[in-house]
C-alpha cells in the first residue's frame, strides 16, 4: 500500500515542477540575499556560511510544508485514501518520505552550488551532504506534525512556522556545529551521530502524531 | 473501593464551575499569604549573598516562576493527552487554561532573569547561559500551542491539534534542553561562572522553597480563573450559563 502512495506522490511532484523546484530556488535566492546583506567580503561569508546554509535549508523545508497535506485534504483524496483501506500511519509515512525526496534531496544535491556561493572549502562537501541528509530528514518528520495539524486551516502557514520552529532548534545546533567543525577542520562535535539519533527519534514519533493529525483533520472536515 | 464520584463529576461543567467558584478565592488567598511570607522572609531576614550582595534576592521571584513554568508545560501536555485519548472536554479546557498562564510565567521568569543578569553578568541577556536560552525556547513552545488553538474557529479541532503538538513537545523538550545546554557549554567562555541552587545556604533555601510552593498555589488560582472562563465560553448555549448571566448564580 505504501508503495502505491509513494508512486502517486512522486508522479504528482514531477507533473508540478514547482513542487521540487520552488524550495530549491528559494534556498538559492536567500543565500544570494545573505551575500548582498553581508557584503562581498568572502572571509565573513565563509565564517558564517555554516549557519546561513542551515538556516536557509530549514526555512526552505518549513515553507514547503504548507503544501504537504493541504491539496489532498481539500480535494478529498486524503479521505478516499483512508476509506480505501490505507491506515493514517501509512499515509503519514508515505507523505513524509516523498516530501523529503521532493524537497530535502534536491537541497542535498545542490550542496556543491551552496558551497561555491558561500565560498566554503570544497573539502567540507561530504560532511555537509551527510549532515543535510540526516538533518533534512529530521526537519521533514518534525515539520510534518505541524503541517498535519493545520491542514484544515485556510491560512496555516504562519501558524506552522510558530509551531514547528522551536522543535527545529536541536537540528540547527547540531547541524551547523558539525559543518562549522568541518570548515575549521577540528573534530569537536559528535555531529553525525547526534543528527542520526535525532532522525531515528523523530522518525519513530512523528508519523504517529501525523497520523493523529490526519484523522483529526479528516474527521473535522 | 475508592470513591470515584469526584472524577465522574469532572464531566459536568456546571458542577465544576460551582466548585471552582467556591475554591478559587481560597487557593488564591493561601498562595498570596504564603508568597508574602516567603518574600518578607527572603527579603528582610536572610543575609545578603557574599558575592552578589542584595541583588541575589530576586531569586525568590525568579526561580519559583521558572520551576512552575516548566512543570506547567507538562501539565498542559498531559491535560491535552487526556482530552485527546478519552475525549474529556474538561481536560481540553484545562489545557487551554494552563497554556496562557504557563506562557506568562515563562515570560516573567525570562524578565526577572534579565533583571537579575544585569547586576550579576553586566548584561540583560547572555546567550552563554543555557537556562536562559532554553526558557526562551519554552516560551516559543507555549506561543506555538496558543497560536495553534487560536487559529481554529471550531474549538474541538483546535483542541486536538494543540494536544498533538503539546504531546510531541513533551518528547522534544528534554532534547531541546540538552542540545541548548551542549551548545552553550561549547561556546562558554571561562569568565562567566555562576553557581546557585545546589550550593545555596540553608537560611536562603527555606524561604525559596516556601516561595516555590506559594507560586504553585498562585499558578493554580490563575488556572482556575481561566478554567472558569473556558467553562462559560464553551457552554454558552446551556441553561446554567444563561442563568448565570441573568441572575449571577447557577
Amino acid at each position: 500500500m505504501i508503495s502505491v502512495l509513494l508512486r502517486r506522490d512522486i508522479k504528482i511532484a514531477f507533473r508540478h515542477q514547482g513542487a521540487w523546484l520552488n524550495p530549491l530556488i528559494f534556498a538559492i535566492m536567500v543565500i544570494t540575499l545573505f551575500a548582498f546583506g553581508i557584503g562581498p567580503d568572502s572571509t565573513i561569508l565563509r565564517q558564517y556560511g555554516g549557519a546561513i546554509l542551515w538556516v536557509v535549508a530549514l526555512l526552505s523545508i518549513m515553507l514547503s510544508l504548507e503544501s504537504l497535506f493541504v491539496r489532498d485534504y481539500e480535494d478529498g483524496s486524503l479521505e478516499l485514501m483512508l476509506l480505501s483501506g490505507c491506515s493514517a500511519y501509512q499515509i503519514a509515512v508515505a507523505k513524509i518520505v516523498t516530501h523529503w525526496a521532493i524537497v530535502g534531496l534536491p537541497l542535498v544535491c545542490a550542496t556543491p552550488l551552496f558551497v561555491l556561493m558561500l565560498g566554503l572549502p570544497y573539502t567540507v562537501l561530504p560532511q555537509l551532504a551527510l549532515g543535510l541528509v540526516l538533518g533534512s530528514g529530521t526537519l521533514c518528520f518534525l515539520g510534518a506534525v505541524g503541517a498535519a495539524v493545520t491542514m484544515s486551516l485556510r491560512s496555516g502557514g504562519a501558524v506552522v512556522a510558530l509551531v514547528v520552529l522551536p522543535f527545529y532548534v536541536p537540528v540547527i545546533i547540531f547541524g551547523a556545529a558539525y559543518l562549522q567543525d568541518a570548515i575549521w577542520v577540528v573534530d569537536g562535535s559528535m555531529g553525525p551521530v547526534l543528527l542520526f539519533g535525532m532522525l531515528l527519534l523523530s522518525a519513530s514519533i512523528a508519523p504517529l502524531a501525523v497520523a493523529w493529525g490526519i484523522e483529526a483533520g479528516v474527521e473535522n472536515g | 473501593m475508592a470513591n470515584w464520584q469526584w472524577f465522574h463529576r469532572l464531566g459536568s461543567p456546571r458542577w465544576l464551575y460551582q466548585t471552582l467558584d467556591r475554591w478559587t478565592i481560597w487557593v488564591f488567598l493561601l498562595g498570596a499569604t504564603a508568597l508574602a511570607t516567603a518574600f518578607v522572609w527572603g527579603l528582610l531576614f536572610t543575609p545578603p549573598d557574599y558575592k552578589q550582595g542584595n541583588s541575589f534576592r530576586i531569586i525568590y521571584v525568579h526561580v519559583p516562576m521558572a520551576v512552575v513554568a516548566l512543570a506547567a508545560y507538562y501539565m498542559m501536555a498531559i491535560s491535552g493527552a487526556i482530552g485527546l485519548i478519552w475525549r474529556m472536554k474538561v481536560a481540553d479546557m484545562a489545557m487551554r487554561s494552563i497554556a496562557p498562564v504557563g506562557a506568562t510565567f515563562t515570560f516573567l521568569a525570562l524578565f526577572t532573569g534579565a533583571v537579575w543578569g544585569k547586576p550579576t553578568w553586566g548584561a540583560y541577556w547572555v546567550w552563554q547561559d543555557a537556562r536562559l536560552t532554553s526558557m526562551l525556547i519554552l516560551f516559543f513552545l507555549y506561543v506555538g500551542v496558543i497560536a495553534l488553538y487560536d487559529a481554529f474557529s471550531v474549538r474541538g479541532s483546535g483542541n486536538r491539534a494543540a494536544s498533538i503538538v503539546a504531546l510531541v513537545g513533551t518528547v522534544n523538550v528534554p532534547i531541546i534542553y540538552k542540545s541548548v545546554d551542549w551548545w552553550a557549554s561549547l561556546h562558554q567562555p571561562a569568565s562567566i561562572k555562576f553557581t546557585e541552587a545546589s550550593t545555596i545556604a540553608a537560611e536562603m533555601l527555606w524561604p525559596l522553597l516556601l516561595a516555590i510552593v506559594a507560586t504553585y498555589f498562585m499558578f493554580a488560582a490563575f488556572v482556575m480563573l481561566q478554567l472558569r472562563m473556558q467553562l462559560v465560553d464553551s457552554e454558552q448555549k446551556s441553561n446554567w450559563v444563561a442563568d448565570l448571566t441573568k441572575n449571577g448564580s447557577t
